[in-house]
């Protein structure tokens, strides 16, 4: 009951805003992402964190003439997402309060995404699985088109929207083919994996694994399908920017290994190796071109291609390694690098919005001496930055060491591999760091606005998370491992 | 006795042909402030030739008048399917025509065409066919010709009319050599006389009568007329024309091949999937440069027929065919009459149907714009909108026939789509507009947007009705056993 309200307040409170003036709208939105939260958190404590499997199950008919119903549950590997996106919409809504223009259909599209990805996260019903995909999507492209910053809005807003369709197009073909590969048809993932439909690597399942590629890898970005990350990165408002990197991302990933996997386990395990040197590759070159550009939140956007190749990485690590234990941390590497990026990233957009408002430019010629002047902003933005770039005992070092150490065991040439992307990406944000923050402020900066209260409630939540999972990975580790191995969903780790 | 029954089984068709009767002449005595009501003695006749429809619907199939008209689940739905249609284009018209020369004889002439629909979808002798697809060809020319004063509205008519008389020479070549063949006309004993003729011959004597249906059901090559007819035409005319007659075309297309070439399953479903691969690109591809809001969707709805064709080139073989065309004809009558009256709809407010001049539409008109929006991104299968389920069959469809290369074809024919349909929301909603809107929206206008809008919205959330329905019409009398 819990899991199914926290897909679908959002999308009650959105369509209270369509009947509400204006004026409330604020309150209504924020207030609705805050219930929101609240009811995810009362899932999160209700959920068995240490056995990780499926929970929460819901399961109503919906199209019984095609097989396919209405059936959620949350295990260790979605429950973190959906927490994930919760707190994300909440952050993105809070930063948007002074900002938001046509405020009702702003925060309606925001709510809206926000069901699209908590069901997207919640169900085990392929059909629902897809609606829910192209739900979280379609909003996104009028939060670009019409929110968006500059000229180019528009193009970016196309750009996103075309490429995305393209992959889910491919990803529902896959889709369709695992249905009626089972007898009878269903779209219930849990009996598709126990059918167990194709086994092998022939034509047939390396076509289906090709259509979850085209849409995960699309999504994720990954080299060389990733154009459209940067200029709808760049030219999203800061909010939806926070959602684009720190959730819709996560779609990709999450669908690698909720679907991917398990589904065609023999044609990932045939195809693992070309897909780890795409995702290093793609990590190489997030790393080299975000150290070459002149925008800082362009930079930002490019680590993310940077960071969600680790990702497939970790994925391809999950597929390939022989050995169970390197599986595991694989996967365990990919998915707490997900949540990881999406707590960073979110925080990093975040921060490059808030100095955008304050410096009205995001060029980082322009931009220095920047922790003189925000002395705060300045160490919230140095741990960002720490956290992104791996260091130990924040977020992501937890889950890049756990990516390294499965790769080494499956793939050790590409995990040397790995280290020097992550070496890239250290040399570049040490960079950025030096540009931004150092030196003495130009005349121009000397009386830059200090943090405002909604600026820090939004940002307090993220660095506290970093922080904490970068000290204590274990519970998620845990829950993510759980949910590998659990029977219901069939476990993605075969021992 | 027996003719008293086949006459009862016709009470649908009789309803709606004493409507016509009576509203022709009525419409031209009225004095013009009372003309208006003759739409609504039409919408009257429409809903008790539903009712005696769904009264039809229970009893069991039969064929009627000597095998030449059947009265199965097929027939009644689209029965059923023409008579919505033609209500909610209906709705539209009077706003639009008031005060216009032969504005009182507009719901007949809907009406002729819903009468033609009704009976072309039960037709099962070649010559019935012929006869039904001249009365929505009559229809359609004066309906698409009356604003006598525009050019466009003339080039539109002829056009219609040129092409129909083309076509039709040739579909009726082509049943004359059926006839020769077989000499029968009806479709059960075309199917059993035909195995034993030449199979080149009865092949193309398919292929001509194709012709005739293809031209209803705007396939490609046969589909040079619709965007000058669609822009020329009145706005809820054409997208009355987008809708009713390619559903019938569809449905007689369906019951002549089944019915009539059962031994013939080696051969056309695969002629018949190639031009739908074919149709559907061509229309995408055609489509993606247009400025006409309406011309756009003119060859948006080709593309439509090309997703709708799956459905019959698959019925051989997959179990999923004809409920999967049904479906989406269903799902096609909301999103693509919402498309176009949402389009009516905005070229009223603006007095343009180019796409620069709806610019901004979305925060200025947002009732309009937004059911077109709704239902532009449902023609671009986005669920939860209706077009996603229906596409979601029709590539099941094309998929379980073992046919993945169009399943493939039609993906990306669904990628490539979304850019035009996304280039109208552009305009909608990302573009600042420069147009002044002028006044409201007529409120049956609004009813009309409103139950075509909540239609695509609701056949795609609780679809399971909708696909029982589907399931319980794919239903044809005589229709061969499949495999």
């Amino acid at each position: 009951m819990v899991l199914t309200l926290v897909i679908f307040v959002p999308l009650a409170g959105a369509l209270l805003l369509l009947c509400l003036p204006a004026k409330a709208a604020r309150w209504v939105g924020v207030g609705t992402s805050l219930l929101t939260l609240a009811l995810a958190v009362v899932l999160a404590a209700q959920f068995n964190w240490h056995s990780g499997g499926a929970q929460f199950r819901v399961s109503v008919p919906w199209i019984p003439a095609i097989g396919a119903n209405f059936t959620l549950a949350v295990d260790g590997l979605a429950l973190p997402l959906v927490l994930l996106t919760t707190l994300l919409t909440c952050v993105a809504l809070l930063y948007s309060w002074p900002h938001a223009e046509r405020p009702r259909a702003y925060f309606a599209l925001f709510l809206l995404m926000e069901t699209g990805l908590n069901g997207y996260f919640s169900t085990v019903d392929l059909l629902l699985f897809y609606l829910f995909f192209e739900v979280a999507l379609v909003p996104m492209y009028f939060i670009i088109g019409v929110w968006g910053h500059a000229e180019r809005r528009q193009e970016a807003a196309m750009k996103f929207f075309l490429y995305t369709r393209v992959g889910s197009l491919a990803m529902l073909l896959a889709i369709l083919a695992l249905y009626l590969a089972v007898q009878p048809h269903t779209f219930y993932l849990p009996a598709i994996i126990a059918a167990h439909p194709f086994p092998g690597a022939g034509l047939v399942p390396s076509l289906v694994l090709l259509g979850f590629f085209l849409g995960f890898a699309i999504k994720l970005p990954i080299v060389p399908l990733h154009s459209w990350l940067p200029d709808a990165h760049t030219e999203a408002p800061t909010a939806g920017s926070i959602m684009l990197a720190g959730a819709l991302l996560k779609m990709g990933g999450y669908g690698f290994l909720r679907l991917a996997l398990p589904t065609v386990p023999g044609a990932f395990h045939y195809w693992a190796l070309p897909l780890a040197v795409l995702a290093v590759v793609s990590a190489i070159y997030g790393a080299a071109v975000a150290m070459a550009q002149s925008d800082l939140k362009r930079l930002v956007a490019f680590t993310s291609v940077n960071h969600m190749g680790y990702v497939l990485l970790g994925v391809t690590v999950a597929a390939y390694a022989a050995n169970p234990a390197d599986r595991t941390a694989g996967a365990v590497g990919a998915m707490y690098q997900m949540v990881a990026h999406g707590l960073v990233t979110g925080g990093l957009f975040l921060a490059v919005g808030i100095l955008a408002d304050r410096t009205g430019t995001r060029e980082i010629a322009r931009l220095g001496g920047i922790w003189a002047a925000l002395p705060l902003y300045g160490g919230i933005f140095t741990l960002l930055v720490f956290a992104s770039l791996g260091l130990p005992a924040l977020a992501q070092f937890a889950a890049e060491v756990q990516i390294v150490l499965g790769a080494v065991g499956a793939f050790p040439g590409i995990a040397a591999a790995m280290l020097v992307a992550i070496f890239v990406t250290t040399a570049m944000f040490l960079w950025v760091l030096q540009r931004v923050l150092y030196g003495a402020p130009p005349p121009a900066f000397a009386h830059l606005p200090r943090l405002r209260a909604y600026e820090i409630a939004a940002m307090v939540p993220l660095v506290v998370l970093i922080v904490l999972l970068g000290i204590i990975p274990g519970p998620l580790t845990t829950a993510i491992g759980g949910a590998l191995h659990a029977p219901l969903l069939g476990p993605l780790i075969v021992h | 006795m027996q003719e008293l029954q086949w006459t009862l089984a016709l009470a649908p068709e009789l309803i709606v042909a004493g409507a016509i009767l009576l509203l022709l002449p009525l419409g031209e005595i009225l004095p013009p402030r009372w003309r208006a009501t003759t739409t609504w003695l039409a919408l009257l006749a429409l809903a008790l030739s539903t009712w005696a429809s769904v009264a039809l619907s229970l009893q069991p199939a039969r064929p009627v008048f000597d095998d030449t008209y059947a009265v199965d689940p097929l027939a009644v739905a689209l029965k059923l399917f023409a008579l919505v249609a033609t209500a909610l284009a209906l709705l539209a018209t009077p706003s639009l025509f008031r005060d216009q020369p032969h504005a009182g004889a507009v719901p007949a002439l809907f009406l002729l065409i819903c009468l033609g629909i009704m009976g072309l979808a039960a037709s099962q002798d070649l010559a019935l066919i012929a006869l039904f697809i001249q009365l929505i060809t009559v229809g359609s020319y004066v309906l698409v010709g009356l604003a006598k004063g525009s050019r466009l509205a003339m080039e539109g008519a002829l056009k219609l009319f040129l092409f129909s008389a083309a076509s039709s020479a040739v579909m009726i070549y082509g049943m004359t050599l059926l006839f020769g063949l077989t000499g029968t006309l009806r479709l059960p004993e075309l199917a059993q006389h035909l195995p034993g003729a030449p199979a080149i011959i009865a092949l193309a004597a398919l292929a001509l009568v194709l012709a005739g249906y293809g031209y209803k059901i705007t396939l490609v090559p046969f589909h040079f007329w619709v965007p000058d007819t669609y822009q020329g035409a009145p706005t809820p005319v054409a997208g009355y024309l987008a809708v009713g007659p390619k559903a019938a075309g569809l449905a007689v297309l369906l019951r002549t091949v089944l019915v009539a070439f059962p031994h013939g399953r080696d051969g056309w479903p695969v002629a018949l999937a190639v031009i739908a691969a074919l149709t559907m690109t061509l229309g995408n591809l055609l489509a993606l440069r247009q400025v006409s809001l309406k011309r756009l969707l003119a060859y948006s709805s080709i593309s439509q027929a090309g997703y709708l064709l799956v459905g019959i080139a698959a019925a051989p073989r997959s179990n999923l065919g004809i409920p999967a065309l049904l479906l989406y004809l269903i799902i096609y009558l909301f999103m693509n009459l919402g498309a176009f009256l949402g389009v009516d709809a905005l070229e009223r407010r603006v007095g343009s149907d180019a796409l620069r001049a709806v610019a901004g539409a979305g925060w200025r008109a947002p009732y309009a714009a937004g059911v077109l929006a709704l239902c532009l991104l449902s023609l671009a299968g986005f669920p939860p909108l209706s077009g996603f389920v229906g596409k979601v069959l029709l590539f099941g469809a094309a998929l379980g026939a073992g046919w993945l290369w169009l399943a493939a074809i039609m993906a990306a024919n669904v990628a490539i789509s979304l850019f035009y349909y996304a280039r109208i929301l552009e305009a909608l909603y990302l573009k600042p507009g420069t147009t002044p809107f002028v006044g409201t929206d007529p409120p049956a206008l609004r009813l009309a947007l409103l139950v075509l809008g909540l239609g695509a919205l609701v056949t795609g959330i609780f679809p399971q009705p909708f696909i029982l329905f589907a399931q319980h019409a794919a239903t044809l009398l005589g229709m061969m056993p499949m495999p």
